[in-house]
């Protein structure tokens, strides 16, 4: 495989098929941000608007959450901003490995750093481009979102709240299978995930605030590793 | 369509495209940082454990119940598929059997 057109186009496709399992939890949420967005008063053609640019599950049901009218667009910020900041450390986590010298290139790669579409990037060998393996997999991700806020929004009265709340559990159980792919990967951290997990857990207990407990457990976490990594170089 | 819609809907997008470049943009001007990779490449682990714990508070039986089946199923077939559509039933199917 020395043609790099065949290489991109290969990483390309794996990328799209790998993601294919996310596409049904992804399909779920759009259709949940969906019904959603028609419950806030949003057109079909508004909610497809706000999943296209946003495309990002948490943030818009956050969004959701606080609507109004007129847009409270710094409320929107500020929420969006809390709820998207685990981004900053998949885009922190991505960039060692996935050098992209192309701007345009770079700008669709960034659209496309997504929680399960990072977890696979980050676990295929050199074999791949990593960049096109990232936007195979986006591509589908946003697609199967964009059908998703589509079919939600035509069938929002089909839904009915009890289902909608239930649903709203989907989201954890897609990060777990996530963090299985993590787990049975290369570089595994079982201690730093588990301090994590616990000091999270921990300060939601204690009722803290939302915006606190991610970057306290995250923080946890990494020293951990660090100081995993020191005794490791010790030894 | 609404122009307040279209206003929110463009400050969200640019926000959530900030974080999404700024973690890269980071680690990609600081090259200090690529010596830490193995530490960074743990940072969407830690990020997730903090999401899925807290969620275990306050819930239902057959909510820990799909959280469960679906971590075993996807440890044992590797199908994401698989693992969310059987959680997926249990979240839905436990309450609507419970129901009735």
């Amino acid at each position: 495989m020395n043609n790099p057109r065949s290489l991109y186009l290969k990483s390309f496709v794996a990328g799209a098929i790998a993601t294919i399992g996310f596409a049904i939890s992804t399909l779920l949420f759009g259709v949940l941000v969906g019904a959603a967005a028609v419950g806030q008063g949003f057109s079909v053609v508004e909610s497809m608007l706000m999943s296209a640019t946003v495309f990002s599950a948490s943030a818009q049901f956050a969004g959701l959450a606080i609507w109004q009218s007129p847009a409270p667009l710094i409320a929107l910020a500020v929420s969006t901003l809390l709820i998207s900041t685990r981004n900053i450390l998949l885009g922190l986590s991505l960039a060692p490995s996935m050098p992209v010298h192309n701007p345009v290139l770079k700008c669709v790669c960034l659209f496309f750093i997504t929680d399960p579409n990072t977890v696979l990037t980050l676990r295929v060998g050199n074999e791949f481009d990593r960049p096109s393996f990232l936007i195979g997999g986006g591509l589908i991700l946003y697609m199967t979102w964009m059908l998703g806020t589509v079919c939600g929004s035509v069938f929002a009265d089909l839904i009915d709240g009890s289902h909608r709340s239930s649903l709203g559990f989907a989201g954890p159980l897609v990060l777990l299978t996530m963090m299985v792919l993590l787990a049975k990967g290369a570089n595994r951290q079982w201690r730093a995930w588990l301090i994590s997990g616990f000091v999270a857990i921990l300060l939601a207990y204690f009722s803290t605030p939302y915006f606190l407990v991610m970057p306290l457990s995250v923080a946890c976490g990494v020293i951990m590793c660090l100081s995993d990594r020191r005794q490791a170089g010790e030894q | 369509m609404s122009s307040d819609i279209i206003m929110a809907s463009m400050v969200m997008g640019l926000t959530v495209l900030a974080t999404r470049s700024l973690g890269y943009l980071i680690g990609e001007r600081f090259k200090a940082l690529h010596r830490y990779r193995d530490v960074l490449e743990a940072l969407p682990g830690c990020a997730m454990m903090s999401l899925i714990t807290p969620a275990l508070i306050g819930a239902d039986w057959h909510q820990v119940l799909a959280l469960v089946s679906t971590g075993l199923l996807m440890w044992l077939s590797n199908s994401v598929a698989l693992a969310t559509i059987a959680g997926l039933l249990i979240l839905l199917g436990v309450p609507i059997v419970l129901e009735a």
